[in-house]
């Protein structure tokens, strides 16, 4: 085997890092929004009933249990709301849940302090928020503001962190495109969207999630060590990095939360597909499920995970875990992301499915759980299939 | 990058747009390797963007995501090319200038226009995208032994401008690159 010991040049030049021009740039942006503007349209379509009927059930249940509390500690940041498209019903039900916490550990390095400021946990998933202050990004410009290095462990491991940016304080639907403070969003002149990382008090906010592998432990109660290094700025789309303050911001605090989930023992085997749902828990801002699927190994040509081509052996897949039906009969599909799913032990039978959902839901409320059966060719198609052809729907008794 | 892949699978829009944004820099490269302009590397880029996420839950293998969107979006780029050619009566069109004020795009930019355009798209897939010679016929479905002809000619072609490659190109049978990147039975 030879091994290029000096690269040609040319082939540096070819592989180093360029800028993408504004109207590429720009282009991606507007498809990327579409596809979150659909996204989300879809769940609002098809769950428009429950966010009316339900959470106006569950706001009445919680009002009066949860004002005092929601008063007296929890202060919900920007980028939480966000996070969990979050309704002031729904926040009442998280702080009696226990689920969310002010946090309020700080630590100031090289003139920027860093701040944790609110968590979000169950036992398996967390949704972190830091306030940064003493960085200012201009806003308008192409960079992103970001930490080179965002590290967590729980209790000791290292973590899967899914997610971590600056929240561009940018509320986008189909009927209006604002900041957090009502104002329109500006655009470049190119088109494009311009974020706002700062707030109007001058500081920042970053946002973390996190997943726990292990599912005999949970996060709740667990200390946790959030490690950010070296604060600086991306140009969009690329991935040169510009080192503005070269520190790390060390923060050691305990995850308060709550793992309380709604359990269930079943049966309930996925059409022809071979797989038998045998467990679920629902908690408000995750879904774990379980299911009888003996390992089956196929055998294909691709690429292994060195890269090489050739003969791979993998296993089969079982339908995939996508959302929740509520006891009124509303749908609620393609909430579940951030997930991790497969035979998580030696035990070749039990195949594990999870995910953090990106809305908050009622676990009581819940009457069944949905796993794709058809995959729509186009995101149009979706609304048009009824929800009985799309997925497998697991009844929960 | 797997990972993503899942979850975007699983109509996680964050996760899809995080793994569009990581592919970036390989999809503009590959876009202008074969389209004559920003303006339709963007179109073709976008277009890209949206059939994937439209196809993504029909990908079986989650390890095939890159090749896969690069066929999607060479396909994109031929389709644009094709539209263009109609328009301007056969392949006669000039290329534009370099218009990026940002050296490293001019610099790159003059790299790639160094090459004949049957060598371009090749080398972009094999020394950017990091795609093997198999792969890169299984993408733009020619036979193995021409992407190593081609992979040659560009090689040879580039040399002829910055005069360093040509002593190594021959030997480059098998081996890993700086980055990691492999390049293979070339």
């Amino acid at each position: 085997m030879k091994i290029f010991r000096e690269k040609s040049i040319a082939i540096k030049i070819l592989q180093q890092d360029i800028a993408i021009p504004a109207v590429v740039q720009n282009k991606a942006d507007i498809a990327l929004r579409r596809i979150e503007g659909k996204s989300r349209e879809t769940v609002v379509h098809m769950g428009s009933g429950f966010r009316k009927g339900i959470w106006a059930a569950a706001a009445a249940l919680v009002t009066l249990g949860t004002v005092a509390c929601a008063a007296a500690v929890i202060h919900w940041s920007s980028g939480m709301e966000a996070k969990l498209n979050v309704t002031q019903e729904q926040k009442a039900f998280l702080e009696k849940q226990g689920i969310t916490t002010s946090v309020g550990k700080s630590v100031s390095r090289e003139g920027v302090t860093v701040t944790a400021q609110q968590s979000i946990v169950d036992a398996r998933f967390a949704h972190l928020s830091f306030r940064v202050d003493g960085y200012e990004v201009r806003e308008g410009s192409i960079l992103r503001p970001d930490f080179e290095y965002a590290m967590v462990s729980v209790d000791g491991v290292d973590c899967d962190v899914l997610s971590g940016g600056f929240y561009h304080n940018m509320h986008i639907t189909d009927k209006e495109r604002v900041y957090t403070d009502g104002t329109p969003i500006a655009e470049r002149s190119d088109g494009s969207l311009v974020e706002r990382y700062m707030n109007e008090d001058g500081s920042m906010e970053y946002v973390i999630s996190l997943m726990i592998d292990n599912k005999d432990n949970s996060l709740v109660g667990k200390p946790i060590r959030v490690t950010l290094q070296n604060l600086g700025t991306y140009v969009r789309y690329s991935s040169a990095f510009r080192k503005d303050v070269e520190a790390s911001w060390m923060l050691d605090f305990t995850l308060e939360g709550s793992d309380k989930a709604r359990s269930f023992v079943l049966s309930e085997s996925l059409g022809d597909s071979g797989a038998t749902v045998t467990k679920a828990e629902i908690s408000p801002i995750s879904i774990y499920v379980e299911y009888d699927f003996p390992m089956q190994t196929i055998e294909r040509e691709g690429i292994d995970e060195n890269g090489n081509w050739g003969m791979t052996a993998s296993y089969a897949n079982a339908p995939c875990l996508t959302g929740v039906r509520l006891k009124d009969g509303t749908y609620l599909p393609r909430i579940v992301g951030g997930s991790t799913e497969g035979y998580m032990s030696d035990d070749r039978d039990t195949y594990t499915a999870y995910g953090a959902t990106n809305h908050v839901i009622h676990p009581e409320e819940v009457d069944a759980l949905l796993f794709v059966k058809y995959i729509p060719d186009s995101l149009d198609e979706i609304v048009e299939i009824p929800p009985e052809e799309q997925y497998y729907i697991v009844t929960l008794k | 990058m797997t990972n993503l892949v899942k979850r975007a699978q699983k109509g996680d829009a964050d996760a899809f747009a995080q793994l569009v944004q990581s592919q970036m820099q390989n999809m503009y490269k590959a876009a202008r390797a074969i389209v004559r302009n920003d303006e339709d590397a963007a179109d073709a880029i976008s277009e890209t963007i949206l059939v994937c996420w439209e196809k993504i839950g029909q990908l079986r293998k989650t390890e095939y995501f890159r090749t896969w969107m690069t066929k999607i979006l060479i396909n994109n780029c031929n389709d644009i090319l094709r539209k263009r050619k109609m328009l301007c009566y056969g392949d006669e069109m000039q290329e534009p200038s370099v218009k990026s004020e940002e050296y490293n795009n001019v610099e790159w930019m003059e790299v790639l226009q160094g090459m004949d355009e049957r060598y371009r798209l090749v080398m972009v897939l094999h020394y950017v995208n990091g795609l093997n010679t198999v792969q890169i016929s299984d993408v733009l479905q020619m036979p193995a032994s021409t992407v190593r002809t081609r992979l040659a000619r560009g090689r040879e072609q580039i040399a002829s401008v910055y005069g360093d490659f040509g002593k190594r190109s021959h030997e480059a049978d098998m081996g890993i690159g700086e980055n990691g990147g492999r390049y293979e039975n070339i």
